[in-house]
C-alpha cells in the first residue's frame, strides 16, 4: 500500500481532493492509502515520518506564513527520494519546469473545474500505478548514491557499469537511459558492491547480470544493450581460469 | 678522490637541477603533478645529462667547439620536449603553455644555479681538502639553488601567475612571441658561452647573470598583467554591449505594453457598455476571452526577463540573452525559469560560462527541426547551484555515445562541446552532471556545489 498525503492550505481544496483521489482509489481498486490530509507544511513533514515511503504526494504551491511548496518539496524529497509529488495551484504561469527537473514532480495541476481537476488527478494515478508496475518489485538490490543532501537508490538491474574517467577520480555511471557523472572511486564501488560486479578493467566494473557476452579477441565485453567495455588481460586470464574451473 | 664519490656528487647535482626546472615551470603552469611523472622526469633528465657526459669526455678537450655547441643545443632542447611531453601527459595543457613554461622552468633554474655556483666558487677560499671543496663550491650553492627555487615557487603560486601566464597564450601572435622569448632565454646562456669564450666567470658575471633573471621576470610578470588588462577590457566591452542588447529587449518590452494598454481601454470601453445595459452573458464571454490574453501577449516575455534579471552573475546572464535571442532567431520555443537570485558556485565563472554555453548550444543544435523546444533551468538552493538544459529532438539520442569525444548527429565539425564540457566537470569537486531522456526531451542536468 502506498499512502496518499494531500496538503493545501484551503480546506475546500483539501476535501474536494480527498473525496477525488479516495474516490479513484476504490473505483479502480488501487494498490494505494490511507488517504491523509495536512493544512500545513510541518504536519505534512511529521505525517510523513510515521508512515510509509514512497508516497504520493498532492501540494499547494503557496502556503502563506509558511515554506514555500518548493521548499516543502525538497525537504520531502529528501527522506523520500522515490515518492511521486505532484503539485496542484491556482495558477499556470509558475515555474513548472523547475518542479519537473529540480524536484522530479509527476504533474501540475492547475485548479479549475472539478471535472477537469478530476480527470488530471486520475491520470497521474494511472501513471503512478504504471511507473510502479514497471519497477522493479522492490526486492532487488539497491546502490546508494549519496548525491548532495539526498540519497538516491539505483536499482542494480537498471545498472549497465560504471567507468573511471580523467585522472581526478571522476565516475561515469551508465545506466539505461540515464547517465551520471560524479567524484568518486571505482574501488569504492567495487568492495560495496561485491561479487555482482566485475572489474573488467582498470577502468571498468561491469554488472555480471548485464554481460552479454565476453569477446575474447577482441578485449572487449559486451553488455546487453550493446555497449562494450574494454577487457583487460589480467581480467581476462580469471575469466578463462573460473570457465574451466 | 674515489669515483663513486665522484658520480654521487654529479647525481645530486643533476637531482637537484630537474627537481629546480620541474618545480618551476609547474608553479608557472599553475598545476601539481603527480610524483610518478616527477620520478619519470629525473630519471629522463639525468639520462640525457649523462649523455651530454659522457659524450664531451670522449671527444676531449682540443675538439672543434661547434660539435660541443651543437650537443649541448640538442641536450638542451630534448630535455625541453620530456618536460613538455610529461607536462601533456600529465595536467593536459595546451603544448605551447607546456612549452613556454618548460622554457621558463629551465632559464630560470639554471641561472639561478650558475649564479650560485660562480659566487660560490669565487668567494670559496682555498682549502687543502678536497672534499671540502666539493662541498663548499658545489653541495652548498646547489642546496641554495634549491632554496631560491622553492621561494620563486612559493611566490609564483601564492600571486596565481598561471593566470596571467595562460595569457599570455592565448591568440597565435601572442603565441609566437611568448614562445620565441622562451626559446632565447633558455639557450642564451649557450649562445654567449661559445659566441665569447674569453669572458672570465667571475661575480662581476654572475652578478650580471642575476641582474638578466629579474629583468627577464619583471618584463614577464608585466607582460603577462598587460595581456590580463587588455582582455579583462575585451570582457567588459563585450558586457556592455549585451548589457545594451538587455536594454533594447526591454525597451520593446515597453512598448509592447504601450500598445497592450492601448489595446485594453479599447476593449474595456466596448465591455462597459454592454455591463450598462445589464447583459451578463456578455460580460462573461468577454471575462472569459480575455483573462489569458494578458498572459498569451506579455506573460512569457515578462517571465523571461525575471529570470534574467536573477541572474546575479553578469556574464552568464548576458551569455544566456544572447542565446535566448539566438534560439527566438531559429524558432524554437523557450521556458526560462530562474525563480530565485543566482549568484555563483564553487567554480570558476569561466567554466561556468563554458559549461552552460555548450549545453545551450548542443540543445539548440539538438532540438527538433520542426516545433523545436528548449527548457532553461537555473535553481541555487542551499548548498548547490544547479542547471538544467532540456530539449526536444528528431532522432533519439544515443546516450552512452553522447559522453564519448566527437559524438554527433550533425556529421564533422560537430560533437567537440560535450567532451570538454565532460573535462570541466570532472575538473570541478563536488560537481554532478547527469543525462537522461524524459518525456520526449533530452535532459542535461548539473549541479555544483556553492
Amino acid at each position: 500500500m502506498i499512502p496518499v498525503y494531500l496538503c493545501d492550505d484551503e480546506a475546500a481544496v483539501n476535501a474536494l481532493l480527498e473525496k477525488l483521489v479516495g474516490d479513484q482509489v476504490m473505483i479502480m481498486g488501487r494498490d494505494m492509502g490511507p488517504v491523509k490530509t495536512a493544512y500545513d507544511p510541518i504536519s505534512l513533514l511529521e505525517m510523513q515520518k510515521e508512515g510509509e515511503v514512497p508516497a504520493i504526494y498532492f501540494l499547494d504551491i503557496d502556503f502563506p506564513g509558511y515554506m514555500s511548496g518548493l521548499e516543502l518539496a525538497v525537504k520531502l524529497r529528501q527522506y523520500d527520494p522515490r515518492g511521486f509529488i505532484v503539485f496542484i495551484t491556482a495558477h499556470d504561469d509558475m515555474m513548472f519546469e523547475t518542479f519537473r527537473y529540480r524536484l522530479e514532480a509527476l504533474d501540475y495541476i492547475v485548479k479549475g473545474d472539478a471535472a477537469e481537476l478530476a480527470k488530471r488527478v486520475n491520470g497521474c494515478l494511472e501513471s503512478i500505478c504504471q511507473r510502479l508496475m514497471d519497477e522493479p518489485d522492490g526486492k532487488g538490490a539497491y546502490c546508494s548514491l549519496k548525491i548532495f543532501d539526498t540519497i538516491r537508490h539505483i536499482p542494480l538491474q537498471e545498472i549497465l557499469y560504471f567507468e573511471a574517467v580523467g585522472r581526478r577520480h571522476t565516475l561515469v555511471l551508465h545506466m539505461d537511459g540515464e547517465v551520471l557523472e560524479f567524484n568518486s572511486s571505482l574501488g569504492h564501488f567495487e568492495e560495496k558492491l561485491g561479487e555482482g560486479f566485475w572489474r573488467c578493467h582498470r577502468s571498468f566494473l561491469v554488472n555480471r547480470a548485464r554481460i552479454r557476452s565476453v569477446r575474447l579477441k577482441e578485449n572487449l565485453v559486451e553488455l546487453d544493450n550493446g555497449e562494450t567495455c574494454l577487457l583487460a588481460r589480467k581480467a581476462k586470464a580469471e575469466y578463462a581460469s573460473n570457465r574451466k574451473g | 678522490m674515489p669515483i663513486g664519490f665522484r658520480v654521487a656528487a654529479i647525481c645530486l647535482l643533476f637531482l637537484v637541477e630537474s627537481v629546480a626546472i620541474f618545480w618551476i615551470a609547474m608553479a608557472l603552469a599553475g598545476e601539481q603533478a603527480k610524483w610518478k611523472h616527477r620520478a619519470v622526469f629525473y630519471v629522463g633528465f639525468c639520462a640525457v645529462k649523462w649523455v651530454a657526459v659522457l659524450a664531451l669526455a670522449m671527444e676531449g678537450e682540443d675538439e672543434v667547439k661547434l660539435w660541443s655547441f651543437l650537443l649541448e643545443l640538442f641536450l638542451s632542447l630534448a630535455t625541453l620536449m620530456l618536460l613538455c611531453l610529461i607536462f601533456c601527459r600529465a595536467c593536459h595543457i595546451a603544448l605551447a603553455k607546456a612549452a613556454g613554461a618548460s622554457m621558463l622552468g629551465y632559464f630560470l633554474a639554471y641561472s639561478i644555479t650558475d649564479f650560485l655556483t660562480e659566487t660560490a666558487a669565487y668567494y670559496t677560499p682555498v682549502f687543502d681538502g678536497r672534499y671540502l671543496l666539493v662541498f663548499t663550491s658545489l653541495v652548498l650553492p646547489y642546496l641554495l639553488a634549491l632554496a631560491v627555487t622553492g621561494v620563486i615557487v612559493f611566490v609564483l603560486r601564492k600571486t596565481e601567475f598561471s593566470q596571467y601566464f595562460s595569457y599570455l597564450f592565448q591568440g597565435r601572435l601572442r603565441m609566437a612571441v611568448s614562445l620565441a622569448i622562451g626559446l632565447l632565454l633558455m639557450e642564451l646562456k649557450l649562445f654567449l658561452t661559445h659566441l665569447f669564450p674569453d669572458v672570465v666567470h667571475n661575480a662581476a658575471y654572475a652578478a650580471f647573470w642575476f641582474g638578466l633573471i629579474a629583468v627577464a621576470l619583471f618584463v614577464i610578470q608585466f607582460g603577462a598583467m598587460y595581456a590580463a588588462s587588455r582582455d579583462k577590457v575585451k570582457a567588459q566591452e563585450e558586457t556592455i554591449a549585451q548589457q545594451q542588447a538587455h536594454m533594447e529587449l526591454l525597451e520593446e518590452l515597453q512598448s509592447e505594453i504601450r500598445a497592450f494598454r492601448h489595446d485594453l481601454t479599447n476593449l474595456l470601453s466596448g465591455i462597459t457598455l454592454s455591463a450598462q445595459e445589464g447583459d451578463l452573458e456578455a460580460v462573461q464571454e468577454f471575462m472569459k476571452r480575455t483573462s489569458g490574453y494578458f498572459d498569451e501577449k506579455l506573460g512569457k516575455e515578462i517571465r523571461q526577463m525575471e529570470g534574467l534579471s536573477n541572474i546575479k552573475v553578469y556574464p552568464v546572464r548576458s551569455l544566456i540573452s544572447t542565446k535566448l535571442g539566438l534560439m527566438q532567431q531559429r524558432q524554437i520555443q523557450v521556458a526560462l525559469e530562474i525563480i530565485h537570485p543566482v549568484t555563483g558556485a564553487k567554480m570558476p565563472t569561466e567554466d561556468l560560462l563554458r559549461c552552460q554555453g555548450i549545453l545551450l548550444d548542443n540543445a539548440i543544435e539538438a532540438a527538433a527541426k520542426e516545433e523545436g523546444k528548449i527548457r532553461v533551468v537555473m535553481l541555487q538552493g542551499e548548498g548547490e547551484l544547479y542547471l538544467a538544459v532540456a530539449n526536444n529532438y528528431d532522432e533519439q539520442p544515443n546516450l552512452s555515445a553522447l559522453g564519448k569525444g566527437g559524438y554527433t548527429t550533425k556529421g564533422k565539425g560537430h560533437g567537440t562541446g560535450l567532451s570538454s564540457y565532460r573535462k570541466i566537470v570532472s575538473r570541478c569537486k563536488g560537481c554532478l552532471a547527469r543525462t537522461y531522456l524524459k518525456d520526449g526531451f533530452l535532459v542535461q542536468e548539473l549541479r555544483i556545489p556553492v
